[in-house]
């Protein structure tokens, strides 16, 4: 094995290992301005809390129908969190390490 | 005649003729040639000093001098310099050490920044310095007790509280700023409709807000 490829496996090893590890990721939205559903890939653009700028969070969502209730669910709790501006904060949480369905949860906050 | 002017003012000049007597106004057996305070019977010499302690709290800054004293050093002065650490502020006694803190609270409002340094603090940090930092940091201005919160925060043209269009964030407290609010859902936010205040106010069902074929 040259020493080129060993530095590409070891660089895999990392890359897998890596993706094994992630923890699951919560977002706290203070505002959204946007939402996309896409194919297999959603995504929801706003201010989290105590931030200033836009992030935009993007996640797989592969299923069908069937398996999509989590991603259903959620649609109306992110209709109203555009739709009543400033009366809720946005929780998420997301999991890139997970394969096909990577929103754990979603849920709204009374803001005050 | 004369011999006896000059034996009056012989006896005149010795006293009466008691002998000869050293002055010594606080009779502390120190002559008030040699007393440093001739009036105080608890000094009478001056005493070297290499530390002091304005503030009497127990912890010395370094300082040379002298000072009248009786036997012994007053309890604000010691003969040696100080061995450890100097007391930072020799004018407060509440405060004599270097504590580390890692954030701050300013304006005392209750939401802290990270801010790291030491301070002058007595058993513990003085109000407003902490030794954990809040996560995230809490205070978006320390210098205005009023504002803590970054939040979204909408223009309010009608003045109804809520507002509309898209918001902005601001560093906020309770409130929003005049003209702006901290709702952005107004439907009708026109200040040249005078019965539109009060329209937004009441919570209108999402079917209501959605724009219908």
């Amino acid at each position: 094995m040259t020493s080129l490829s060993r530095l590409a496996s070891a660089a895999l090893l990392a890359t897998i290992a890596s993706a094994a590890t992630a923890a699951p990721t919560d977002y706290a939205f203070d505002s959204v301005s946007r939402f996309d559903l896409k194919k297999t890939e959603i995504s929801i653009t706003g201010i989290l809390r105590n931030t200033t700028t836009s992030t935009t969070v993007t996640w797989l969502d592969n299923g069908n129908t069937d398996f999509s209730y989590l991603v259903s669910r959620c649609v109306p709790v992110f209709l109203t969190m555009l739709e009543k501006s400033g009366r809720y904060y946005l929780n998420l949480t997301v999991d890139p390490a997970m394969a096909n369905f990577q929103i754990i949860s979603c849920g709204l906050e009374l803001r005050n | 005649m004369s011999c006896l002017l000059v034996a009056c003012a012989i006896v005149a000049g010795c006293g009466g003729g008691g002998g000869s007597r050293v002055a010594d106004a606080d009779r502390d057996s120190v002559a008030d040639a040699q007393d440093c305070a001739p009036n105080d019977p608890t000094a009478s010499r001056l005493l070297a000093f290499q530390s002091e302690d304005k503030d009497s709290d127990g912890h010395f800054v370094n300082a040379t001098g002298e000072v009248c004293a009786g036997s012994a050093l007053p309890p604000k002065y010691a003969s040696t310099p100080v061995a450890g650490s100097a007391d930072c502020d020799d004018a407060n006694a509440t405060r004599w050490q270097l504590l580390a803190y890692v954030a701050r609270d300013a304006d005392i409002d209750g939401h802290n920044i990270a801010s790291a340094g030491q301070v002058c603090s007595g058993t513990n940090l003085p109000s407003g310095y902490f030794a954990v930092a809040a996560v995230p940091p809490e205070d978006c201005n320390d210098a205005d007790s009023s504002m803590w919160r970054l939040m979204t925060v909408w223009t309010d043209a009608d003045g109804d509280a809520v507002g509309a269009g898209r918001g902005t964030v601001s560093c906020v407290g309770n409130a929003a700023a005049a003209g702006f609010s901290l709702l952005g859902y107004d439907p009708l936010d026109d200040p040249a409709n005078p019965s539109s205040p009060g329209t937004s106010t009441v919570e209108l069902a999402a079917w209501q807000l959605t724009p219908r074929l």
